[in-house]
């Protein structure tokens, strides 16, 4: 800490990036709307989020070592970059709670049911807090020592279940037209793919300025093939059932069992999970420790860290009150109301960039 | 020296009182031309100090002369046959009685030892003779000749008892400074390796030696261990550990930063790699830095088996860690949170030991690891006829009354002994000890929030781990921040005609360690190479 | 540096401190469910059974071994509780009450389903083992036949910890219609399969009073309801159709009171082809598969190819009978798409079944169904013609 800037490497952003992706969107159930298609819509989601992706990751790569608050001062002025740094601390840190209440929510349907949910939020914030106040390097090389576990844990625990595979499961393609197949894939782009926007406050930290797009894109697809195995796999095994199952990769694993020794491993799963959402709300709080010192001008984030933590941990409690509250707004508010975040924002900050680039070089010119 | 003593005196603390004062203004003079003189400050500056002996000869030519030495440091005999003998016989040359020339040609003719050097300063002379050196002082001279001689013999090289290898030399460092660097110097013949001399502790005035290979070792690595040594200030350095801990980076861990070693060839080879040895006059125990996570779990044996076998137990070693820092506490966590998580059979069988134990799991978890550390500290500090009778009574009273008796069940007894034995299989001892610690605050969570609690204290390691540095490197280099090339000896053991790269942590000027292409084949060289 | 350990002291702390350890449990504080089954009693309740080992007297550690030659006879080491409820909750909240221990239904590995409560429908009872996070998905589900569920788990199975791991095994063994909680949701709520599941009956032991439990053959639901059972023959058909027939053992005869032989290691698999008239469906199935003979009580010498060919066409022929009854109960007595026919044409051919799948209760006992089956012997044993006879009586050709 102190005098030297800190930095991040490629293979941490990378790795960051991987399990922003897939950390809660292995365990939960994404774009269940297209039943046994989910592969399609994977694979939609995965092209719309390129997209998301290329224009955040152009715009910052386009102004390296700003974020995207500052770039929007830059190009619009302080008013501009106040709101969008208003709007980007509002998101994250809704983002944050919701990643949050998911966390603790799991966690108390699987593994403490009687356990009252502050025990569960208090431990896991204070560790978040920690990891935030020492800095984004040091959470990126958590991530990159994690990042394997996670790979291998799915791998895994895919092929220990390769005895239950029934291929038939996906059968029929397209039962129910292309309708909830795009549906599903609006939900996957913005829930998980398109999140990865708040890293607009993370990749300003990398050291190899120009490598941003071909990072964050190579973690989108990284992260977007992991999640197509997981979800394929469900399929797989549970059938027309996955789509009806709360927790279906929680429920996978309990179905493991081989040679009646090799079961009983869901405690992989759980694990996984908290390895992984770790890195998930601590980038989300630390996005929104850093826009909050954007807007206020402030040196360091460090002084926002404990009072957002805490803030998020009480949204997180009334965000929602029951687990179908959430599944309805993933399903039906969320896209709606992230996609601004998303690609809005930055596609007109890209834009904008572009234009003042343009009449720059022309003004040159002449 | 003496500047910098004084100078630093002026900035810091008075660390002397008034009475030592008196005494350092008498080491700041220099020597007169007066002998009486001389010998008063010199009786002063050692006064009641029984062993110092101060002996009036006469020389050939019939001056007066002082020699000064304590008496046991150095060797008597040696003392009469090479300096009291050769001045009372040798008559010096008739030109030389000025007051500069008599020293001189005393130096030159009558003791030709490559040994002797002239003093000018009492604190030199002072320091030479509490070293091990006999001085001499003649009538009319402003110098004084120090020859070494030094009289007490250091331990003789052994077999390193904390580091004991099947296959390797069988020699280990001593508690003389010089013993160890010559055993490095003979392992490392080149000029390339330097040795920069320090001398730490106000009163202990302890040699310490810093040692690395020139071109290798990293410039700004070597630049901070200089400028973290030479800002201690201390009264006394006994051990390395004195060293270790006033230069680490992070006081607040558990985890060591700095390796320390009793083998000579473990120093050398690490000395190729770029790291930095420092030595410790007074203790076998060598430092070397900079320190990662995997030196810990690291042998120097590993390079002398071959590379599947190092290899395989490297990965064994890796998998009696998880073993030795989480078996109690996924024990505790299992059985009193995720019984689901036991196989049926496991469960019914643990459940039937249980059955009867009258504590909940966490505490009797909690009690046989403290009955366990306990075992082994008494081990370790009992003289070795009597340590057997502990293992003895503690195989007894745990392993086997204590089950009988109820008070602790079976499979408890199992998990503490597998973790004691995997706590064994890790090579540095201080990495075990952290190791060790660091399980009952895993225990504890474990037994408040089950599978949770231990996830949660994983994650404060290892965002604790990322954190740490030593001496500039990441303390979990190679694995975060990644490096491919250099898991190669930390993930395997890779055959030694693979690493033809030193380590870049440490070595980053000069990485290549040897040209590529000498992977053995009786047809290597005697056939042009395929590929071209 | 101190804020960094402050952090350290108050997440230990925290974890400490604020937990009072509400999902701490010992051991020897739960009450391990083996087993459930649940019945449906003559005045309309559900009444539930539940199968507890009991720790102390599992047999698997030194403590229980003391009594060396002691006779396992009077020792049991499980105690089953019954109670009766209007729903499962209800049902094991009053189970509740009679135990010292919280009941821990994680490890149940199997539920029995009386026959009363299978003729009653189990659609209502299923919710529960869906939704309870303890049920495990992999639980193993049967029907009583003819009996009730806690008649068979009050049973006493000698060789094995009690009778639900001796229903476990026995399913792992030799059922081809191992049938879980999974299996189970997904053909109750398919539209174009009924469920099936083994059947276990308890039984008399040669003479005395004491009875242990078969598997019995294969119980077949229409809709949610039991509309009756295939014997063991029947359950053969029935695998060979659903592809799950698997390392099976066969008995043949051969034509001609020329004798019987059996087949081991019998591996079959299908192949659907579906033709459409109208309303009629026209189902071929393709069978092929091979076997090992393990048994020859004719006077035919194996080493010899042409003997094997009889072998064979016998082996076919018997199999043909076997799927034949199978269509018949499925088609006549049971009305019921036990093959999962309706699902393979939602899968195959989506566009049709969304047509038909309203219907397909009417159109599935009047569709046809041919079969052509081909079996390659490939092994016979350590021995060609019969060790035993004399070497006039072996006929070769």
């Amino acid at each position: 800490m102190g005098s030297h800037r800190e930095q991040i490497s490629t293979a941490g952003l990378w790795s960051l990036m991987l399990i922003f992706n897939v950390a809660s969107a292995i365990t939960v159930p994404i774009g269940a709307v297209a039943g046994q298609d989910v592969w399609i819509s994977i694979l939609l989601a995965l092209a719309a989020g390129s997209l998301i992706v290329w224009t955040y990751s152009r715009l910052l790569e386009s102004h390296p070592g700003k974020a995207i608050s500052e770039i929007a001062e830059g190009l619009l002025g302080n008013w501009a970059g106040r709101v969008v740094g208003l709007f980007y601390l509002w998101y994250s840190f809704h983002l944050g709670s919701l990643v949050l209440r998911d966390f603790v929510e799991f966690l108390s349907a699987v593994a403490l049911p009687r356990t009252p949910i502050p025990a569960i939020l208090f431990p896991i914030l204070a560790v978040v807090v920690w990891g935030v106040y020492l800095g984004v390097e040091v959470l990126s090389r958590y991530a990159q020592t994690i990042y394997l576990f996670v790979i291998f844990e799915v791998l895994v625990s895919s092929l220990l279940l390769f005895n239950q595979f029934d291929y038939r499961n996906l059968l029929p393609v397209l039962d129910k037209g292309w309708s909830p197949v795009l549906e599903g894939a609006i939900q996957i782009t913005t829930f998980p793919f398109g999140e990865t926007v708040i890293f607009a406050f993370i990749i300003p930290f990398l050291n190899q300025t120009d490598q941003v797009k071909k990072i964050s894109l190579r973690a989108l697809l990284t992260g977007g093939a992991l999640l197509l195995l997981v979800h394929v796999r469900n399929i797989l095994v549970f059938g027309g059932l996955t789509s009806k199952l709360t927790y279906p990769t929680f429920s996978v694993y309990q179905y493991i069992s081989l040679f009646d020794f090799l079961d009983r491993v869901e405690p992989l799963a759980i694990v996984t999970w908290i390895l992984a959402g770790y890195i998930e709300i601590s980038v989300c709080l630390f996005a929104c420790a850093m826009s909050l010192a954007h807007v206020t001008k402030s040196s360091g984030y460090r002084i926002y860290v404990i009072p957002l933590a805490l803030l998020m941990a009480q949204l997180s409690r009334f965000i929602y009150n029951n687990h179908a509250e959430l599944i309805e707004t993933a399903a039906n508010a969320w896209p709606w109301y992230s996609l601004p975040f998303q690609i809005g924002i930055p596609l007109m900050l890209l834009l904008v960039s572009v234009f003042h680039k343009r009449k720059r070089t022309r003004t040159k010119g002449e | 020296m003496n500047r910098i003593r004084r100078g630093r005196k002026k900035g810091g603390a008075p660390l002397l009182d008034a009475r030592e004062l008196r005494l350092e203004d008498d080491l700041a003079q220099n020597l007169t031309e007066d002998l009486v003189k001389n010998h008063a400050l010199i009786q002063d500056i050692f006064r009641n100090c029984s062993d110092f002996v101060c002996h009036e000869i006469v020389s050939a030519d019939g001056r007066k002369m002082l020699t000064l030495y304590i008496e046991g440091l150095i060797n008597t005999e040696q003392l009469t046959q090479q300096v009291i003998g050769p001045l009372q016989q040798t008559p010096l040359p008739k030109h030389d009685t000025t007051a500069d020339g008599t020293i001189t040609s005393l130096q030159e003719s009558v003791l030709p030892n490559s040994s002797v050097k002239t003093v000018t300063d009492l604190t030199t002379l002072t320091q030479s003779v509490l070293s091990g050196h006999a001085a001499v002082l003649a009538e009319g001279a402003a110098q004084g000749l120090v020859v070494s001689l030094q009289g007490w013999k250091p331990r003789s090289i052994e077999d390193p008892q904390g580091e004991s290898y099947i296959r390797g030399p069988r020699e280990g460092f001593t508690e003389d400074i010089r013993t160890n660097a010559i055993l490095i110097r003979r392992k490392l013949q080149t000029n390339r390796l330097k040795v920069e001399s320090f001398t730490i502790g106000e009163l202990s005035n302890t040699k310490v030696e810093l040692l690395y290979v020139e071109g290798i070792a990293s410039e700004t690595i070597l630049a901070e261990v200089r400028r973290r040594l030479s800002r201690i200030q201390i009264d006394g350095i006994f051990e390395s550990g004195y060293i270790e801990e006033l230069i680490e980076d992070s006081p607040y861990t558990p985890f060591p930063q700095i390796q320390n070693t009793e083998r000579p060839d473990v120093t050398a080879a690490n000395l190729l790699e770029g790291k930095v040895a420092i030595l410790v006059d007074g203790t076998p125990f060598v430092l070397l830095l900079p320190y990662t996570f995997w030196s810990g779990l690291q042998s120097g044996e590993d390079y002398y088996e071959r590379f599947m076998i190092s290899t395989l137990i490297r990965w064994v070693r890796y998998l009696f860690l998880f073993i030795a820092l989480l078996f109690p506490s996924l024990y505790v966590a299992v059985t009193t949170f995720h019984q689901e998580m036991i196989p049926t059979n496991l469960l019914l069988s643990i459940s039937e030991a249980r059955e009867a134990s009258p504590f909940p799991a966490l505490v009797e978890a909690l009690i046989m690891e403290v009955t366990f550390e306990a075992l082994r500290e008494a081990g370790v500090r009992l003289p070795k006829q009597v340590g057997s009778a502990i293992s003895i009574v503690g195989a007894l009273v745990i392993g086997q009354a204590a089950v009988q008796a109820g008070i602790v069940s079976a499979p408890m007894v199992i998990i503490v002994s597998l973790t004691a034995i995997a706590s064994f299989t890790i090579p540095r001892f201080n990495f075990a000890v952290s190791i060790r610690i660091l399980r009952f605050p895993l225990i504890l969570l474990a037994g408040t929030l089950g599978l949770y609690g231990i996830t949660i204290g994983l994650i404060c390691m290892l965002i604790h781990l990322n954190s740490l540095r030593s001496f500039g490197v990441p303390y979990l280099y190679p694995v975060a921040p990644f490096s491919m090339r250099d898991l190669k000896d930390v993930l395997v053991r890779a055959p030694i005609w693979k690493m033809t790269l030193r380590p870049h942590s440490t070595a980053p000027e000069n990485e290549t360690r040897m040209p590529s292409g000498q992977m053995p084949s009786p047809d290597r060289g005697t056939k042009p190479d395929r590929k071209e | 540096m101190n804020i960094k350990s402050a952090f350290v002291t108050f997440t230990l702390l925290s974890g400490v401190l604020l937990s009072g350890c509400w999902d701490r449990e010992e051991i020897n504080d739960i009450a391990l469910s083996m087993g459930g089954g649940i019945d449906w009693t003559e005045d309309e309740k559900l009444l539930g059974t539940s199968l507890f080992a009991i720790p102390s007297k599992v047999g698997v550690g030194p403590s229980s071994g003391g009594g060396g030659g002691g006779e396992g006879g009077g020792k049991k080491n499980f105690f089953v509780q019954t109670s009766t409820g209007e729903n499962i909750n209800d049902v094991f909240q009053k189970q509740q009450t009679k135990l010292s221990r919280r009941v821990f239904t994680s490890h149940r590995r199997v539920l029995v389903l009386g026959d009363r409560l299978a003729k009653h429908g189990i659609k209502n009872i299923l919710d529960y083992y869906g939704r309870d996070p303890t049920t495990r998905l992999r639980t193993f589900v049967v029907v009583a036949k003819d009996s009730e569920a806690q008649e068979i788990l009050k049973l006493r199975y000698p060789i094995e910890r009690d009778p639900s791991e001796a229903i476990r095994e026995i399913e792992q063994l030799i059922s081809g219609t191992q049938v879980t909680i999974r299996d189970l949701m997904l053909s109750v709520s398919s539209e174009g399969a009924c469920p099936i599941m083994a059947a276990i009956e308890p039984v008399t032991v040669g003479g005395s009073k004491e009875k242990t439990l078969k598997l019995s053959g294969t119980a077949v639901f229409k809709d949610d309801k039991l509309a009756g059972y295939l014997d063991a023959k029947e359950t053969i058909g029935l695998q060979c159709l659903t592809n799950k027939l698997k390392n099976a053992s066969l008995m043949a005869t051969l034509p001609g009171k020329q004798g019987n032989l059996n087949v081991v290691g019998l591996d079959m698999k299908r192949k659907l082809k579906f033709t459409y008239q109208g309303d009629q469906v026209h189902i071929q199935v393709d069978l092929k598969g091979n076997g090992i003979i393990n048994e020859n009580n004719t006077n035919l010498d194996l080493s010899n190819p042409k003997n094997i060919q009889i072998m064979q066409n016998a082996v076919q022929k018997t199999l043909q009978k076997h799927i034949q009854q199978a269509i018949d109960k499925a088609q006549q007595d049971f009305q019921a798409d036990m093959f999962g026919f309706g699902d393979e044409i939602h899968r195959y051919d989506p566009k049709r079944w969304k047509a038909m799948k309203d219907r397909w209760d009417e159109i599935f006992p009047k569709s046809t169904i041919t079969c052509a089956i081909q079996v390659k012997i490939t092994r016979f044993g350590m021995s060609g013609p019969p060790l035993q006879l004399q070497e006039q009586e072996v006929k070769t050709q």
